[in-house]
């Protein structure tokens, strides 16, 4: 990846963190710059939920006007910050170039 | 009907959280509302008193409708001094409701127009729900017994009685929760203009009984904990409902404390429960007018029982008197002028 | 104390009559079309009630007008039309966007204008279903509208039966009604469940539910008012069960807790043995948690051979009318001695250990299970006896 690849993928990792934040009321609490990138979303990393899940297909299609299909496509997607901000990163920016 | 003793209540409205600062509010009277941004007054729960992060740990995605269920649920077993974990097996919890979480429906609705069908939130659907409250009340109280939403525009709690009454005899359970929840959005307080008579200064006259009332829209939640036991009254029981038209009060009744919410047309059938030697109080001033504010009534009648003084607005004293208090009757009307009667019993 | 059912109303897309649906069950009929009631860009198969003209109420009140066209069949049927008065009548309906303000076009203008015309308020405010059915009736008792989510109707029916019992009315007027509507089809869309294909409840392939609408209402009697007016009745429900998961706001509890302890008590209630048990009409909605639950809990109480299917695949998810529906369906199963195959499933499971009956099945003229799940964790399910035509002793 070059420098630039790196920081337009740090834009989006900075970008989820405080969608996130913003529309999961579990992490109402959660201050988006103390999020690691290789967070865990679920289970024992940011503790969501399936419902936390569908609500992230939301977001990701309000927000980047993506979509995710079918939800076991879906579990590797949103397995981490990274893993989801990969995602996003794939199909808008990268698709671009 | 066998008795359903009173071991706690919880009270969450504009007025504070906690039995004791309903009292308190009883004690103290009339306050004006707050408005609106669009200038409309209303008695509204403060977001400080829907805020406890204990009780709430497990509830963060709740709207302000599931939340003040739940803080009131947990306040009446609180109240009855029961331990939590001695009780939940066997407690079943019956949530009754007017209008429901409608600013949370209201708020779907925004996600359709904003961003169309395919991309609303569904955390918001789920919430939309009539019984998504009734869901935080049992998983963070742990109650696994029978859990029952129901909805009725004026008389959800006087019905709601009836069932658990009707399920505790037949042992579905030992303990239930039983109570009201409503809320006032800014479209329904537009709505409340379109369809009461808003009192713009904010002074409702529950004791006028007017064929015209005016109301301030309020907001709250009230559940009692209640059971067969007893060994477990606290504030008295509830020992009967009646809903037959044909039926005309407790002669019995020492005081008669009416629904006089401005939110049911005329209040004029309340003037044969007032007079001479009859002693009548109203309560919707205090906490704002719901349409099924019986519950809140109730809870008053609760108190007025179990601390033998009145509040308020009444013509008698009771520790003057020389006759304590032992029954009070709780009547609401519907649009219809149709009465129905809860009886409480010290 | 015995609660018979003396009167059976169904209204759905599989029939608009008990005999109708009956017919499009033999025949594996599944009626679904594009939603057709109002415009959508979701696509999804939906069973609405074609050309439903019986309004009671304004047209738009459908989830209203549902309701009383099924209860005036249960009346019909039991032989009470017109003959209520005098006696104390309760009714229960459950429902989930019959209880709801959700009109688009009022809050679409409210948004932009900061005022709307109040025609959909006033049709809300008229739209509680107990409460517009005693008024429409002119019946007095007790009343309640059930918005327990999917397991409405079948509460309703086990609320009605504990009234009886308790001694709070002589007859009850219990199930459930739905109209298609907007707001649920986006919301399970949001969720994820709503399927883009034909339903399939406990197929390896299924992908969601479909959405219904429809009514189902019980006539229920005591021993008592039976005896007095000599009345043959259809069936008898001899036990419920009701149980909060107190889990997850819209998932159910993985080890199907809260079902399992409904489902025993149901049986209880009714001194029932798993064994006596002929056939169970399954909540089976085409998820892949509800039927994975499911399928283990009924495996678990009832062992694998137990016939049991899903009639969503006839009618669609009909929400707060299901439990009323699938109630009476039970009832026309145990009078006609078979059960319709579970329409939609083909390919088992490997992850359910039971498997849903895949074509017309004889079944004793015995008892029957109906079993309800919903949204917050509920849990419901009901014992229903063949009544044989002889009635209560008197």
């Amino acid at each position: 990846m070059t420098v630039s690849d790196d920081s337009e993928l740090a834009a989006i990792r900075k970008k989820i963190k405080e969608l996130l934040v913003s529309n999961l009321s579990f992490l109402d609490d959660v201050d988006p710059a103390q999020i690691k990138d290789d967070e865990i979303l679920f289970g024992e990393g940011l503790g969501l939920d399936s419902l936390d899940a569908v609500e992230i297909v939301v977001v990701l299609q309000r927000n980047f006007g993506l979509q995710v299909k079918d939800i076991k496509e879906g579990r590797a997607i949103f397995r981490s910050i990274d893993t989801l901000s990969r995602f996003v990163y794939e199909n808008t920016v990268k698709n671009k170039k | 009907m066998k008795p359903l003793f009173i071991s706690g209540i919880g009270v969450i409205s504009a007025r504070g959280r906690g039995i004791e600062k309903f009292e308190a509010a009883l004690k103290q009277g009339w306050i004006a509302p707050s408005l609106s941004q669009a200038g409309r007054p209303a008695y509204r729960i403060s977001n400080d008193d829907l805020s406890d992060s204990d009780v709430l740990k497990t509830a963060k995605r709740a709207d302000r409708f599931s939340k003040a269920t739940l803080l009131a649920a947990y306040d009446a077993v609180k109240d009855s001094g029961a331990a939590l974990k001695d009780i939940q097996e066997s407690t079943g919890a019956i949530v009754a409701t007017a209008l429901g979480s409608h600013s949370t429906i209201f708020k779907f609705l925004d996600g359709i127009l904003d961003y169309g069908e395919k991309s609303v939130s569904p955390t918001t659907f789920a919430h939309s729900i009539h019984n998504a409250a009734t869901s935080y009340l049992t998983s963070a109280l742990g109650c696994k017994g029978p859990a029952i939403t129901v909805t009725d525009f004026y008389f959800p709690f006087q019905h709601a009685l009836m069932l658990a009454y009707a399920w505790l005899n037949e042992e579905r359970f030992r303990h239930v929760l039983v109570g009201v929840s409503d809320e006032c959005s800014s479209a329904m307080d537009y709505i409340f203009e379109e369809k009461f008579q808003i009192a713009s200064d904010g002074k409702m006259n529950p004791h006028a009984f007017s064929e015209n009332p005016k109301t301030v829209p309020g907001e709250g939640s009230a559940f009692f904990l209640l059971s067969l036991n007893p060994a477990e009254k606290k504030y008295g029981a509830f020992s009967a409902v009646e809903t037959s038209q044909a039926f005309k009060g407790w002669s019995e009744a020492d005081i008669s404390v009416v629904g006089t919410n401005g939110m049911g047309g005329s209040e004029k059938m309340y003037e044969q429960f007032s007079g001479k030697g009859k002693s009548v109080a109203a309560f919707s001033d205090i906490y704002g007018g719901m349409m099924a504010s019986s519950a809140f009534d109730c809870a008053a009648a609760a108190l007025i029982l179990k601390k033998q003084r009145s509040y308020g607005v009444s013509d008698i004293d009771i520790k003057k008197s020389e006759k304590a208090v032992n029954t009070v009757q709780c009547i609401s009307h519907n649009n219809l002028g149709e009465l129905v009667f809860v009886k409480l019993i010290k | 104390m015995k609660i018979y059912v003396t009167g059976v109303g169904l209204i759905s897309a599989a029939g608009k009559t008990c005999a109708e649906t009956l017919e499009s069950f033999k025949a594996g009929e599944r009626r679904t079309s594009a939603v057709s009631l109002f415009s959508t860009q979701i696509k999804s198969p939906a069973y609405e009630v074609k050309n439903f003209s019986r309004h009671y109420f304004p047209e738009k009140l459908r989830t209203l007008n549902l309701c009383l066209a099924a209860i005036e069949d249960a009346l019909t049927d039991a032989g009470l039309k017109n003959k209520l008065q005098g006696k104390r009548i309760g009714i229960a309906m459950g429902t989930t966007v019959g209880s709801i303000l959700n009109d688009l076009d009022f809050y679409r203008v409210y948004r932009e204008k900061g005022k709307s015309s109040m025609e959909s308020v006033d049709r809300y405010l008229q739209g509680n279903l107990a409460s517009a059915a005693h008024a429409f009736l002119k019946t007095e008792g007790p009343s309640m509208t059930v918005v327990n989510a999917c397991a409405s109707g079948t509460d309703a029916i086990g609320i009605a039966m504990s009234w009886i019992k308790s001694g709070l009315c002589d007859i009850a007027i219990a199930g459930g009604s739905d109209e298609m509507n907007r707001v649920p089809l986006c919301g399970f869309g949001s969720l994820g469940i709503l399927s883009e294909s034909l339903c399939a409840p406990f197929d390896k392939n299924r992908t969601g539910l479909n959405l219904g609408e429809g009514a189902g209402a019980l006539v229920l009697e005591g021993e008592t008012s039976l005896q007095k007016r000599a009345h043959a009745p259809r069936a008898a429900v001899r036990g419920y069960g009701t149980c909060n998961d107190a889990h997850h706001l819209t998932s159910p509890d993985p080890q199907g807790i809260g079902l399992e302890k409904a489902i025993t008590s149901a049986l209880h209630e009714a001194r029932v043995q798993p064994s006596e048990i002929s056939f169970i009409n399954a909540h089976g909605t085409g998820t892949q948690d509800n039927d994975l639950v499911e399928g283990f809990v009924l495996n678990k109480l009832f062992g694998p051979n137990i016939k049991f299917l899903s009639t969503k695949g006839y009618t669609g998810h009909a929400l707060g009318a299901a439990g009323g529906l699938e109630a009476g369906f039970c009832i026309l199963a145990l009078e006609s001695g078979w059960i319709p195959q579970s329409a939609g499933f083909k390919n088992k499971d490997p992850q359910i250990p039971i498997a849903p009956v895949t074509k017309v099945t004889p079944v004793k003229k015995s008892f029957a299970v109906s079993t309800s799940l919903g949204f917050g964790g509920c849990n419901a399910a009901l014992v229903i006896e063949f009544a044989d035509k002889a009635g209560p002793s008197s």
